[in-house]
């Protein structure tokens, strides 16, 4: 049988929708750095996207076994665990102010500030604004620039039209930067 | 500045902690197998995962049978509404997150009275409205909600709404009115906030409406100009929303007394603190032509 690791995500689901746990593993490891920057984003806690992202692959396996294989694997794995990311942070105590969860992040501890393109001040000054865009501003942000996904592959994940895609982008990397322009962000 | 931006957003996602790659995977997986193993032993209960409470509710086979037995009413009308529309019905023993209503549903009589269309009322929309808005997506004008094809789900004698939604949930189309807090529209759990009213597409394929009751809500069925209808009262109930199977609990909403009708090929519902007969009776102000 082919390498996990060299199969193209399609041929891993279909396998993983067969009962392959391994190939399903591969896509696991291929896909968890952007489902866990995609889960941050989204839910505002870096504690608990790991929890999120495990849970949402959980889903994503069982849905495999009884589903056609997607076109877009990554696309659709990611909108899982944005979904799951979404109910996380709407399960969470409901009296705790988002701008208070994503202020938090300033205290990163991994944050390596001799290699990081931001300080850690920085860092958690941007996300706090991204915290304060609203949920679909925040997912889009989420899918381009942290999980990293092309235009076509956000498309596909929001299930909307690429020309969406590109104004929802838009418009909101310009509340973004309205946001940090009223706090004093001087960068860029 | 965009391109600074954006250089600053991928760099910023390199920032993001990340647990160990191998470990990571190998939890996953080691999931993976002791739910199989535990399904082995336990047949039949696919979804069963303690780590969210509301997944319980999905056994929505099950509870198909369980509420048509329950309910009261004649059988054949919960059947067809069951066998018809989108939405379906689970007794809970905990609610997820329902938030508590800010008077007790059955000591509330209120009346609204037919109010101008033309003058909606004047609402700063202040940081009491971030969560709802942070659910329902900013406030469209009438002509956006009316280009989702769907009617606006404005009964006649609510008047005009404060805001109108199009929430973004998957390939769910739904079109949501806020009305605004007033002496006939007591104040919900949200501030400002009396009612909220919404429609969706009922022969939807992609996405089923779930309402979980607690053990402290009535349920009561009944037809509505010969439509199915079902009036849900007392203790505070979840909505949840599947979108490809994967269901996300709307707790954000009013969940108080909620009137769901099934109407003209539309489900309409209408959320607010008011008794039965008068929403029955907003219901009935409501024309479902589109846009």
């Amino acid at each position: 049988m082919e390498d996990p690791n060299e199969a193209p995500d399609t041929e891993l689901a279909a396998r993983a929708g067969a009962g392959d746990t391994a190939a399903f593993g591969a896509l696991v490891r291929r896909h968890q750095i952007a489902a866990v920057r995609q889960a941050t984003i989204i839910s505002g806690s870096p504690d608990e996207a790991p929890d999120i992202v495990q849970e949402a692959f959980v889903k994503a396996y069982r849905a495999l076994g009884s589903r056609p294989v997607p076109d877009k694997v990554r696309s659709w794995m990611l909108r899982i665990v944005a979904n799951e990311a979404h109910n996380s942070r709407r399960g969470r105590d409901r009296r705790t102010r988002r701008d208070d969860r994503y202020a938090a992040w300033s205290e990163f501890d991994s944050v390596d500030t001799m290699t990081a393109a931001l300080s850690a001040v920085e860092a958690g000054t941007l996300l706090a604004a991204i915290g304060r865009l609203h949920a679909r501003d925040r997912e889009v942000i989420g899918y381009r620039y942290f999980a990293g996904l092309n235009e076509l592959e956000t498309a596909a994940a929001v299930g909307t039209a690429i020309g969406t895609v590109k104004s929802r982008t838009a418009r909101a990397l310009e509340r973004l930067r309205k946001d940090l322009h009223a706090g004093g962000w001087s960068h860029g | 500045m965009a391109d600074t931006l954006v250089a600053q957003l991928t760099a910023l996602a390199t920032q993001i902690p990340q647990p160990e790659a191998d470990a990571f995977a190998d939890g996953v997986l080691r999931r993976l197998h002791h739910e199989m193993r535990t399904e082995i032993t336990r047949p039949g209960r696919p979804w069963d995962s303690p780590r969210r409470r509301f997944v319980i509710g999905l056994v929505f086979v099950c509870a198909l049978v369980a509420a048509t037995v329950a309910l009261p009413g004649p059988r054949h009308t919960v059947a067809r509404w069951f066998g018809l529309d989108r939405v379906r019905i689970e007794r809970v023993p905990v609610m997820v997150s329902a938030p508590t209503p800010s008077e007790p549903a059955t000591s509330v009589s209120a009346t609204v009275t037919d109010r101008p269309q033309s003058t909606p009322p004047t609402v700063e929309f202040d940081d009491r409205f971030t969560e709802l808005f942070d659910d329902l997506g900013p406030p469209v004008s009438p002509a956006v909600a009316a280009a989702t094809g769907l009617p606006l789900p404005t009964p006649e004698a609510l008047g005009a709404p404060m805001s109108l939604h199009v929430p973004d949930v998957g390939t769910l189309i739904e079109v949501v009115a806020v009305y605004a807090a007033s002496p006939e529209l007591p104040e919900s759990v949200v501030p400002g906030v009396g009612a909220i009213v919404s429609v969706v597409d009922a022969s939807a394929d992609a996405t089923m409406f779930g309402k979980f009751l607690g053990p402290d809500t009535s349920i009561e069925t009944l037809e509505i100009d010969g439509e199915p209808a079902i009036w849900l009262s007392g203790a505070p109930h979840d909505v949840v929303v599947l979108v490809d199977g994967q269901p996300i609990v709307d707790t954000l909403r009013l969940a108080t007394n909620t009137l769901l009708w099934q109407h003209a090929g539309r489900l309409l519902r209408i959320e607010a603190t008011i008794s039965r007969d008068e929403a029955v009776r907003l219901a009935r102000s409501w024309e479902p032509t589109s846009g």
